[in-house]
């Protein structure tokens, strides 16, 4: 086992920044598609439109923010959209709006939401600490933690015709949970084609697969992140249903629902949130999938990969303290600090099985 | 100009050293009492009634008072004075004392109060020491006013009773503790790139003048 070293943001590597950005971009745009697509099978030409209104107004709203704080300092006319450029406020308001659910739609209090929420995002995410590249948190989820907390009652998915309400991992936590998902949901395979509800880019499964691959091609995202973070998911969710009844369908439902696929393919994998090296990429994807995992069955919220992602990027400059300067001398080490780790979610799910 | 006119001791309290936005101190009801105008303005008037009163009383015995024991007797002169101001209060302002509660007796603890008995009044004279005290607790109000201001009209659209924004639109987050923390570092943050504003400009005014006065 090799680990290559490369430091974010690639300066030695074949692809630079502005290459990642705009593959990120369009990887962006082909899910925003196919999900307004989607919404169009779910609830008609309303839900459409309303997606296109959400992703406009985040983005929108992302730029300007963008616009006026570098005009507020004071930016010369020739460097104002470069600087615009090079903070990529359009990316972080399509993650963003690609969050968010699309709300009541009889009334449009949720693009009220968006509006304030990439505010929250563009500002404290990212602005504040001195623009792309020094944030220390996800901006979208930043702004996306913001709406949940500000707006918790706007946040809501519209049903759609023939189907019990709650999402997939709302219904997991009444008792019977995983019965109950499987029967209302065919087996999870309204799970995999996105027949459910969800936030807008949540529940376009395949879309978000064919973007990763993608963008594992294009060399813009580190396969390692989004691989380890889902494949630990699907570890400890073995080990929280070998509790009860075994069963690999809750594997299945835990990957495929919620926001885990889109969360470890656009939002972990952000270039500058990031460890510095292979090693610190894998630790960092397996603390994100215990504290995902330990939100979405023990706590009282029934997602959590944006609370995780906010969490685990605070660890990040520990994980770059403790995988420092590491050579691909004593791989043995390498390999026995990330066995360590997930030994430790492991023994955490295990643990709390009995609180 | 003096550096210890009176004037000067009275400006440093409000600008200068604010408080709340300089030196933090008495961060405790500035979070947790901000929720309203009205609140912002019984505690900011409580405490420079506090703040002036002790700071009086303590440069009066600052010469008897033995340098060992003085922290304790300063925290009984403060601790007294406050629970006047709470018999006061549940006494002519009863509704202002239901909403605030716990937090009138927190003001013995206030550190603004103890910092400026130990680093003004202690060494300075009684009308100086007043003088500070008025200063010091008008800076505090300010402060409160500033962030229950903004807290008050972002959580809730009113203003003391009057709505300007539409309950629609209003965001409740701004009415909890984590409102209180994005206030407080958004107007610090606002207060600073203004003092550095002024400082670059006065850099470039001199550096100007100097460039003048070296051509002639």
């Amino acid at each position: 086992m090799k680990f290559k070293y490369s430091v974010s943001p690639n300066y030695h590597s074949s692809v630079d920044t502005k290459q990642i950005m705009s593959s990120v971009t369009k990887a962006l745009i082909f899910v925003s598609l196919f999900s307004i697509v989607l919404q169009y099978n779910l609830y008609g030409m309303a839900g459409s439109i309303r997606a296109i209104l959400i992703l406009a107004v985040a983005m929108i709203t992302t730029t300007a923010v963008d616009y006026i704080y570098w005009k507020l300092r004071k930016t010369s006319k020739d460097e104002l959209s470069k600087k615009v450029n090079q903070n990529v406020p359009i990316i972080t308001g399509m993650i963003l709006a690609l969050t968010l659910p699309l709300g009541d739609l009889a009334s449009y209090e949720i693009l009220y939401v968006t509006f304030i929420s990439a505010i929250a995002a563009e500002l404290f995410g990212k602005l504040i600490y001195g623009g792309f590249g020094y944030n220390i948190f996800n901006p979208a989820g930043v702004g996306r933690a913001f709406a949940l907390l500000a707006f918790g009652k706007q946040l809501v998915i519209p049903a759609i015709d023939g189907l019990a309400s709650a999402s997939p991992l709302a219904t997991m936590q009444g008792e019977n949970g995983l019965t109950e998902v499987l029967n209302t949901f065919n087996n999870y395979s309204s799970l995999i084609f996105g027949v459910h509800q969800g936030a807008l880019g949540e529940t376009v499964v395949i879309a978000l697969i064919i973007a990763a691959v993608y963008l594992v091609i294009k060399q813009a995202i580190d396969w390692v992140i989004p691989v380890c973070a889902i494949g630990t998911i699907a570890l400890l969710a073995i080990v929280d249903s070998a509790f009860g009844t075994f069963s690999l369908d809750f594997i299945m439902v835990h990957v495929l629902s919620g926001g885990l696929i889109f969360g470890a393919v656009f939002m972990l994998t952000d270039p500058v949130t990031n460890p510095l090296n292979r090693q610190g990429k894998i630790i960092y994807a397996i603390i994100f999938a215990l504290i995902t995992f330990l939100i979405r069955t023990k706590a009282s919220l029934p997602e959590g990969v944006v609370f995780a992602i906010l969490i685990v990027n605070m660890l990040v400059p520990m994980i770059d303290k403790l995988t420092a300067n590491v050579t691909n001398e004593g791989t043995g080490k390498k390999v026995l600090s990330i066995v360590v780790t997930l030994g430790i979610a492991v023994l955490m799910t295990v643990l709390f099985q009995f609180v | 100009m003096k550096t210890n006119s009176l004037f000067n001791i009275f400006t440093t309290g409000i600008f200068k050293e604010n408080p709340i936005f300089v030196l933090f101190l008495g961060m405790c009801p500035a979070l947790g009492v901000t929720t309203s105008v009205t609140n912002a303005i019984g505690m900011g008037v409580g405490v420079i009634f506090v703040l002036l009163m002790s700071n009086v009383i303590i440069s009066l015995i600052r010469n008897i008072v033995m340098e060992e024991i003085r922290i304790p007797v300063f925290i009984v002169i403060i601790a007294s004075l406050v629970t006047l101001l709470e018999m006061f209060m549940k006494a002519y302002t009863l509704d202002l004392y239901n909403s605030m509660k716990v937090f009138i007796p927190l003001i013995t603890v206030n550190c603004i109060i103890l910092g400026r008995a130990e680093a003004f009044a202690s060494k300075n004279g009684p009308v100086k020491s007043a003088v500070d005290g008025v200063g010091m607790g008008i800076g505090f109000m300010i402060g409160l006013l500033a962030i229950s201001f903004f807290r008050e009209l972002l959580g809730t659209g009113a203003i003391m009773g009057v709505q300007i924004i539409p309950v629609a639109f209003t965001i409740p987050i701004f009415t909890t503790a984590v409102g209180a923390f994005l206030t407080l570092g958004v107007l610090t943050g606002v207060m600073m790139v203004y003092q550095n504003y002024k400082k670059d400009n006065k850099e470039k005014l001199e550096k100007a003048q100097e460039a003048k006065s070296e051509v002639a």
